[in-house]
């Protein structure tokens, strides 16, 4: 009786290509739902373009307008998001664990029957995109990052993760642009907190079982190192110092013995991490202080602990706590215990006279 | 037959586990599958537990905790961060997080860092410069006008008692401090009745109360809170030169243990957030929203309903950068809220706010630090952590009619706790304010 009812029957009728994993999390009475729709990020489109799509995301649909949507949602006890990063696309929901078809159905809709008004686009999805944008650009952290990777990765990776203004685009645009990567082979979906076999079920029964079959691949990205990007601006100064990480294990245990190491002062934020992309990875330290000067000595610090990094091994079991903070999943089993990194990139935004060029570091 | 549905669905809910030691302290522990843990020895006295003259010592000890040698080599050795956090009735005093597996490490910590007060609060300078930080973190929250105008509400709400004392302390007074005032704080404070070992993921329940009855802590009476005492009044900090005006009001509300406590919960969520800028806003339902949808006037409307252990605040928080508009956003803001008593708002804002209400409650936190807090938090006040079923049970409970009564009995004709700063030319004078909390007609 047990054997002949673990089999999933469900299973087989999920088009093969859109993965389904699951993940524990704590609670019972909430679920959340991820649907990836990977290559879909600011890397693949045109600068800006995969920023605008995400923030035309849940409005109007065929199935059901945006305005139905919300208040739906506000009865069943759901909240929804979708964001863009460099890689993906990510369509996000949030709900009491019975509202996991409607959720499941809606994102569907998303993916499989977005309207793209032109009138959404104008009142609606640019607004809160250059809204969006300005607020990320508030913060010279975010700002020094985006420099770092526009340095590091040039086009790919290297393109602004958010829309910039510099190029305008019709609805027209982003719906050829959801129409190209909208594909079953590109669609990842994320189930927290829900029985597998039920989502399955759900998804083949939804409009994700729909998705026009293919995928795209990713661009490869090419990397280069000894590069400054500087931009001077009032307020406090930050820099991030990085390289394209070809070694992740070791450079997150070097991402730890540097944010472990950099001296700790309770005005300077310093943090080290290693950001795995899809066919990259960037290593990178940034350092915010509101003082120049704290910042440029940080960061000469920074370099020269990058230049030689030994006894790396000790860093283990906190590289394995950053990991299970960010949500990445890196072995670093087989992690060197050494590193040198002679050249790297240095982006600063604020005061930058105060802080030394890559190539004098 | 057994149905699939069965087999699949029964997962194990995570319960949190309650047990009191024979010298008084709790132990308390949540299992979870998250991939990073946390376990921390919480104090049930926070910035209520000071006095004006030792204002902000609660949140200085946990940083002093959080920074020392011991910490920072955890940090860096074993993987255990090792944090603080600080409330008006609670103070987490040496928090670990830590990564699945790492769970021994953590105990470790703990201990050593408890076994290392004493000495840690001997280091005179040590204590100065963690003083001097402190003072600065304080000056620094006056900055951020939503937390800092909700802040002044409350200390004007319970002005004269130590419920109005900054839960961060005052910059003036952390500056002055030394390591003879975390003494005699710790003297009164630190006793087992008045702490609890709390712990979400993967820690092991026996294994803490191992850990518990292992930590070497002063046994005591439970120290009590001084009684609050609310009074309307209004604090104003003008402030042209910020490009918005900040206004926080609110009334007083039924303890968290009160048996109409949900309904205020409610009635907080069917108003709820409301963000100008944000995505979605124009599609909400709730009818202040849709108000100053129609009318942009305002940036940002937040209901809250701050609890405490005997009271509670119910009330919003206001932001516009159309100053000449303030007037009409509050006016407008305080009508809306006398619809809560007159009963005219509908059964579906109603189920809105209670699904809204119980998506915010069953919501794990986002790190395991916070929610052990919240677990912490929800222990000292009622002496465990209210099941999902019961806390589902308690808002499904809450009808038209209880919040209603609630309304009129918390809300109508009561006096508020106004605070404002910004360009708040335009924020009337309190007896104006005071008259929209009644009608001319019912």
């Amino acid at each position: 009786m047990f054997a002949r009812t673990s089999i999933r029957s469900f299973s087989t009728t999920v088009p093969k290509a859109v993965k389904v994993t699951t993940v524990e999390a704590p609670g019972s009475g909430v679920s959340s739902l991820k649907v990836i729709v990977k290559n879909a990020g600011s890397k693949a489109s045109a600068p800006g373009l995969a920023h605008l799509l995400a923030s035309s995301s849940f409005l109007n649909t065929e199935a059901r307008s945006g305005l139905r949507l919300k208040r739906e949602s506000e009865l069943l006890g759901g909240e929804y998001k979708a964001t863009v990063t460099r890689d993906s696309l990510v369509l996000e929901a949030k709900f009491l664990k019975e509202a996991l078809p409607y959720y499941v159905t809606a994102i569907g809709d998303v993916l499989t029957g977005t309207l793209f008004r032109p009138h959404e686009l104008a009142e609606i999805a640019l607004p809160y995109s250059k809204t969006e944008a300005a607020a990320a650009n508030s913060s010279p952290e975010f700002k020094a990052l985006e420099a770092l990777h526009a340095i590091t990765f040039r086009t790919g990776l290297g393109k602004p993760l958010y829309y910039d203004g510099s190029k305008s685009y019709t609805s027209e645009d982003i719906a050829q642009y959801a129409k190209s990567v909208f594909l079953d082979g590109n669609v990842e979906v994320v189930g927290s907190n829900v029985v597998e076999a039920d989502l399955k079920k759900f998804i083949s029964e939804s409009p994700l079982s729909k998705l026009p079959a293919g995928e795209t691949s990713p661009a490869p990205q090419k990397s280069v190192a000894g590069q400054d990007a500087r931009i001077r601006q009032a307020g406090p100064t930050s820099a991030a110092i990085g390289v394209a990480a070809s070694d992740v294990a070791t450079y997150s245990l070097l991402a730890a013995y540097a944010k472990s190491s950099l001296p700790a002062s309770s005005s300077a934020a310093v943090d080290a991490k290693v950001v795995p992309y899809d066919g990259a990875a960037l290593f990178y330290i940034s350092i915010t202080s509101p003082s120049g000067a704290e910042t440029g000595a940080l960061v000469s610090q920074a370099a020269k602990l990058l230049k030689q990094a030994k006894g790396l091994s000790k860093y283990k079991a906190l590289a394995t706590y950053n990991q299970a903070v960010q949500g990445s999943s890196i072995d670093i089993s087989a992690a060197k215990d050494s590193v040198s990194v002679p050249k790297f990139n240095l982006a600063v935004v604020g005061d930058v006279d105060a802080v030394p060029y890559a190539d004098e570091l | 037959m057994l149905s699939r549905r069965f087999f699949s669905s029964s997962r194990q809910v995570a319960k949190s586990v309650v047990t009191k030691l024979p010298n008084g302290l709790t132990v308390v522990s949540k299992p979870g599958p998250q991939s990073s843990s946390s376990i921390g020895l919480y104090l049930n006295s926070g910035s209520r537990s000071e006095n004006p003259f030792n204002s902000g010592v609660s949140t200085l000890v946990g940083s002093v905790v959080a920074s020392s040698k011991a910490a920072s080599e955890a940090y860096a050795l074993s993987g255990v961060e090792v944090s603080s956090s600080n409330a008006k009735e609670v103070t987490g005093l040496a928090v670990t997080s830590f990564a699945k597996g790492n769970a021994k490490e953590a105990f470790k910590t703990v201990k050593n860092l408890v076994a290392n007060l004493e000495t840690l609060l001997k280091n005179e300078s040590y204590i100065k410069d963690k003083a001097a930080e402190a003072s600065a973190f304080a000056e620094a929250f006056e900055t951020k006008p939503k937390p800092m105008v909700i802040e002044h509400m409350i200390s004007t709400a319970f002005q004269g008692t130590s419920l109005a004392l900054p839960t961060h302390g005052k910059a003036d007074t952390l500056a002055t401090l030394e390591s003879m005032d975390l003494k005699s704080f710790l003297g009164k404070q630190f006793v087992a009745s008045n702490l609890a070992l709390v712990s979400v993921g993967e820690a092991k329940h026996d294994d803490l109360v191992k850990l518990a009855s292992e930590l070497s802590v002063p046994e005591g009476s439970k120290p009590a809170f001084e009684p609050f005492h609310f009074l309307g009044s209004d604090a104003r900090l003008r402030d042209d030169t910020l490009p918005a005006a900040h206004v926080a009001i609110s009334a007083q509300g039924p303890a968290p243990s009160a048996a109409d406590y949900y309904a205020g919960l409610v009635a907080a969520q069917i108003n709820g957030l409301y963000q100008a800028k944000g995505l979605y806003t124009s599609f909400q339902g709730s009818q202040l929203a849709q108000f100053f949808n129609a009318n942009p006037m305002t940036d940002e409307f937040d209901h809250f309903s701050l609890g405490y252990s005997d009271v509670s605040l119910w009330g919003a928080y206001l932001e516009t950068e159309h100053i000449e508009y303030l007037d009409e956003v509050v006016h407008f803001t305080l009508k809306n809220w006398n619809r809560f008593s007159a009963g005219t708002f509908t059964e579906t804002e109603l189920e809105q706010g209670k699904a809204a209400l119980k998506l915010k409650l069953l919501s794990p936190a986002k790190t395991a630090a916070q929610e052990a807090e919240k677990l912490a938090t929800n222990t000292f006040l009622h002496g465990f952590e209210e099941s999902e079923a019961e806390i589902i049970k308690s808002v499904d409970d809450v009808s038209h009619k209880k919040v209603s009564q609630w309304a009129q009995k918390y809300l109508y004709d009561q006096d508020i706790a106004v605070a404002g700063t910004g360009q708040i030319e335009a924020l009337f004078d309190y007896n104006r304010l005071r008259n929209d909390m009644s009608m001319m007609r019912w």
